[in-house]
């Protein structure tokens, strides 16, 4: 057996895993944003809500499923790059604001892709593959830090240390996005802030200072977790109160911020020689981790972009196919772990072909209705009598 | 971690973060750059629609369906000073009263109305104002 996967391939394939769930997304929002622009006769527009949106989408899908497969294939996450630039340009165009939880994970694919040329450079052609690798992700790593401290910088430029003072900016945007009635202790959560001042005020020095310390991801292991606890409690925050959610960022930081590999090791020891615990341990992983990749799929279907339970299955396969899976076992009394793919690739692209039919047949309206909007045209085209 | 390794890493974390902080804030919303701007300005308002009922009770739009508000799709935009509103929730809105549809007059008269919340006084309580923009008909959910 090989060594333990290394934390470069893990973020490499939490990476891909994230971004390609952005290009499934985008064809889905640009064709429902194209249909009442901000807007109107914009060519981008045009585009992104015509047939070619999808084949950049499934463009971009395959190059990162290319990209997370092996080390060294910087070609695949340039042209996912390449392919999501129209993409999201169109989409921001038709919905009049840019998106910016797909500019944050396309940063950091950006980020991987500075990071591995700026390795060549530094580190010489003497370099082995696993420090190519660390060196990209190191890249990677920098965007994501990079990505906070220009929020925190925006709001300073903005509006200047007002903005971590001021107590009304924060209770506005919360009253601007409560339930009118209930919505359990949460919304109870939210309403105590919005009477309150010095809770405003006090949340908003915070997020405030959390953006702006973001650059200590970047300063060791222990600060990288603190940080990455801080930043998830600012996006717990912020999804809590007002329902948005940046979930690339927040898996980004999950995947990147913790020693996942040596925890897993560590249990992995303790369980060496009870192969019965191993494998419940083995089964526990697999169910939980395909239950985030589920999260990450119904999390979008939860905020109306896509349609249907099938996509989100679809994803679901294409995203826990690309994550790091490992397997732990024990040889000559020793633990050992060895990277996998558990689930074989081939699911991955079961989970591409599906979405490529499903996509087919909604473009063609051969797809059940089953989303709000998909209702509305029906409802628009029985009565006005028009595509 | 690889001696070796650590300060050309630092070097290439440098590197990158700092090109990012100076492309993003140089060129603007560029895929994949971006400012991460969305909440940097402070507002004077914030806006939502509501569904307001006779009894002069609000309530979310959602809670309500078979809407039915005359022979025009709602337009939310319309009529009411639209300061401190949130885009994609307000098409949202738009979107599930288009897609909930009614008979005219099969529910109860329910107004779709802009309240707007201010802060006169920024420690103190919000001040909150509703703009009519539809009068329909809809039944609760």
């Amino acid at each position: 057996m090989t060594g333990a996967l290394a934390p470069a391939d893990r973020w490499r394939r939490s990476l891909a895993a994230v971004v390609s769930l952005d290009f499934v997304l985008s064809p889905f929002l640009g064709a429902r944003f194209a249909q009442h622009p901000a807007l109107e006769g914009d060519p981008w527009v045009r585009m992104v809500g015509s047939p070619l949106a999808w084949a950049l989408g499934t463009t971009g899908v395959v190059a990162l499923l290319a990209f997370g497969a092996r080390r060294g294939r910087w070609w695949a996450a340039a042209i996912a790059l390449a392919a999501g630039f129209p993409l999201q340009e169109g989409i921001g165009r038709a919905a009049g604001v840019y998106f910016e939880p797909m500019h944050q994970t396309g940063g950091v694919l950006l980020g991987w892709l500075a990071g591995a040329a700026l390795g060549r450079l530094i580190l010489g052609p003497g370099a082995t593959s696993e420090q190519r690798e660390r060196a990209a992700a190191t890249g990677a790593l920098a965007v994501l830090a990079a990505g906070y401290v220009n929020a925190g910088l925006s709001k300073v430029a903005q509006s200047g240390l007002a903005w971590a003072t001021t107590p009304s900016h924060v209770r506005l945007m919360i009253l601007a996005h409560l339930p009118a009635t209930g919505g359990g202790s949460v919304a109870d959560v939210g309403r105590a802030i919005a009477a309150s001042g010095e809770a405003g005020a006090a949340i908003a020095t915070v997020a405030l200072l959390t953006e702006l310390g973001a650059f200590s991801l970047l300063l060791g292991s222990r600060a990288r977790m603190l940080w990455s606890v801080l930043l998830l409690a600012f996006h717990g925050g912020l999804y809590a109160t007002t329902g948005i959610l940046f979930t690339g960022g927040a898996t980004l930081l999950i995947a990147f911020g913790f020693p996942w590999d040596r925890w897993l090791a560590r249990v992995a020891l303790r369980l060496a020689h009870d192969v019965r615990s191993l494998r419940a341990a083995r089964t526990l992983a697999i169910v939980v981790v395909t239950g985030a990749a589920l999260w990450l799929g119904l999390s979008a279907r939860v905020q109306h972009h896509m349609p249907g339970p099938l996509f989100v299955l679809a994803c679901a396969l294409a995203a826990a196919a690309q994550l790091p899976w490992t397997r732990s076992g024990s040889a000559d009394g020793l633990p050992v772990s060895e990277p996998l793919p558990v689930l074989p690739r081939r699911v991955a692209w079961v989970g591409a072909t599906i979405l490529a039919l499903l996509s087919t047949l909604w473009l063609a309206g051969v797809v059940p209705r089953s989303h709000p909007d998909d209702a509305a045209r029906a409802h628009e085209r029985a009565t006005h009598g028009r595509r | 971690m690889d001696d070796r390794l650590r300060s050309p890493l630092s070097v290439i974390a440098c590197l990158v973060f700092t090109a990012y902080v100076v492309a993003a804030f140089a060129l603007g919303e560029l895929y994949p750059l971006s400012r991460f701007h969305m909440f940097s300005r402070i507002p004077e308002a914030s806006s939502r629609i509501l569904a307001r009922a006779l009894d002069g009770s609000v309530h979310d739009v959602h809670e309500y369906g078979r809407w039915s508000c005359g022979d025009a799709p709602l337009d939310v935009s319309l009529r009411c000073d639209a300061r401190g509103h949130y885009p994609d929730i307000d098409r949202r809105v738009e979107r599930y009263v288009r897609a909930h549809p009614g008979a005219r007059g099969e529910g109860a008269p329910v107004e779709i109305v802009r309240r707007t919340y201010s802060f006169p006084d920024p420690w103190g309580p919000p001040a909150v104002g509703d703009c009519v923009i539809a009068a329909c008909t809809a039944a609760r959910e």
